[in-house]
């Protein structure tokens, strides 16, 4: 018998060499790196950082107090070109030119130079020596987002149809907990239920024959939706994951 | 680990590589993956948040998986589920067979299918049971010590022990226990 259980060590011994992934390694080493840290350096470490995060944030401040009104004079100088006099509109055109070039590129052409060019020569003169990539791309970014957030119905006509198709197909479900007494799955699914969620019981066997009764809810159509139920069970004190369907 | 709770860094480094498999492995086979990181890290979190606690008379290795075990232990009550004391082999529970009587012809048993067949089952076996196992053989405790960490009497992680063993030795593959495969 006894051999047998030195066996049975070996064997297990030669089976089991899984280890923690570098990341968990390096969260914890992390983690204890900083209670010595902490209690040796307090007195100055810990203030300097905050300081210099605060000088640094100001400065970038006045930086983009600095850039950002230039830009958008830039934007708002007439052309030469016939342009409506809104802004956005004007805006909303120049994309959907992006999007579709061949149709009618020739306002575009004569309108990048004034956006791009001006703002460097502009931002050299303010701030010599300094990158001048940001502020361009800020400028750029800009022209997109606007009219993504003021015209999202031009957004979906311009997007392809099937991510749309599939993100509504997504069920998702959150378990609400995994029993092997069914019973109790049953309990826990009549508790959300009352709750006015919507909860089924379904079993599951695992790869080494045990039976589990998962409780599940769901089916949210949203990620967010899912997301935020789950939020609120974790609050009744269920420990929640979500399940991928 | 008092070099580490006078603010020796290396010394918990040391600590850290000689039990980071064997803590982990201790999780990874009571629950999955993801849940084995969480309370890995948890353990380690409150080893380093309690350093100043830590008395000299008790091995770091129990002290260490008594945290675990806690841990462990607490995650399940969340759960829902209390840890299953199966003290008597044979009672009704989960009874897995993994040993296929007949393999027949083409499918030899070989080292890998032990191997597999060997996890499979401590991951089957009644909770306590497998502690005390793991306890053992992952890390490396003498009987009292896992009493100590499991908060039990000497003979009850005797029995638990030896329960466990007498589990594995009769649902793993017969050819598996012959030194020559």
């Amino acid at each position: 018998m006894s051999e047998h259980d030195d066996r049975l060590a070996e064997l297990y011994k030669q089976s089991s060499q899984e280890t923690p992934s570098a990341q968990v390694d390096r969260a914890v080493l992390d983690r204890a790196r900083k209670s010595v840290h902490r209690k040796l350096y307090a007195p100055f470490g810990a203030n300097w950082l905050v300081r210099g995060a605060t000088v640094g944030v100001m400065v970038l401040g006045v930086l983009l107090v600095l850039t950002l009104p230039e830009q958008e004079s830039y934007l708002d100088v007439p052309q030469d070109v016939p342009r409506p006099s809104s802004v956005d509109s004007d805006l909303k055109e120049e994309r959907m030119e992006i999007e579709e070039p061949g149709i009618d590129a020739a306002p575009l052409k004569r309108k990048q130079p004034a956006t791009q060019e001006a703002p460097r020569l502009d931002f050299h003169e303010l701030l010599p020596g300094l990158e001048v990539e940001v502020p361009e791309e800020k400028a750029r970014s800009r022209m997109q987002q606007a009219p993504l957030a003021d015209e999202p119905a031009s957004k979906s006509l311009a997007a392809p149809a099937l991510p749309a198709a599939e993100k509504q197909a997504v069920s998702h479900y959150i378990q609400a907990g995994s029993f092997q007494n069914e019973q109790r799955a049953i309990d826990l699914r009549n508790r959300l239920t009352g709750l006015g969620y919507r909860a089924s019981v379904a079993a599951v066997t695992l790869a080494d024959g045990a039976v589990y009764y998962r409780v599940r809810v769901g089916p949210y159509q949203q990620e967010a939706d899912a997301a935020a139920a789950r939020q609120q069970l974790d609050t009744l004190g269920l420990e929640t994951r979500p399940l991928p369907e | 680990m008092l070099r580490y709770a006078a603010g020796d860094l290396e010394a918990f480094q040391r600590l850290y590589a000689l039990h980071r498999g064997g803590l982990y492995r201790y999780f990874l086979r009571q629950t999955n993956r993801a849940v084995a990181e969480e309370l890995f890290q948890d353990v380690w979190a409150r080893l380093i948040q309690h350093r100043k606690r830590y008395r000299p008379d008790a091995s770091f290795k129990t002290w260490l998986y008594t945290l675990a075990h806690n841990r462990l232990v607490d995650h399940w009550r969340r759960e829902g589920r209390r840890a299953i004391d199966q003290s008597e082999p044979g009672e009704a529970g989960r009874d897995i067979e993994f040993a296929d009587p007949d393999p027949g012809p083409q499918r030899r048993i070989d080292l890998r299918d032990c191997l597999e067949q060997l996890l499979q089952l401590v991951t089957a076996l009644p909770d306590l049971q497998r502690q005390a196992f793991l306890l053992r053989h992952e890390a490396g405790m003498t009987l009292a010590q896992i009493a100590e960490a499991m908060n039990s009497g000497a003979e009850t992680a005797k029995s638990r022990l030896r329960y466990a063993m007498d589990r594995l030795r009769s649902a793993i593959a017969k050819e598996c226990l012959e030194s020559e495969t």
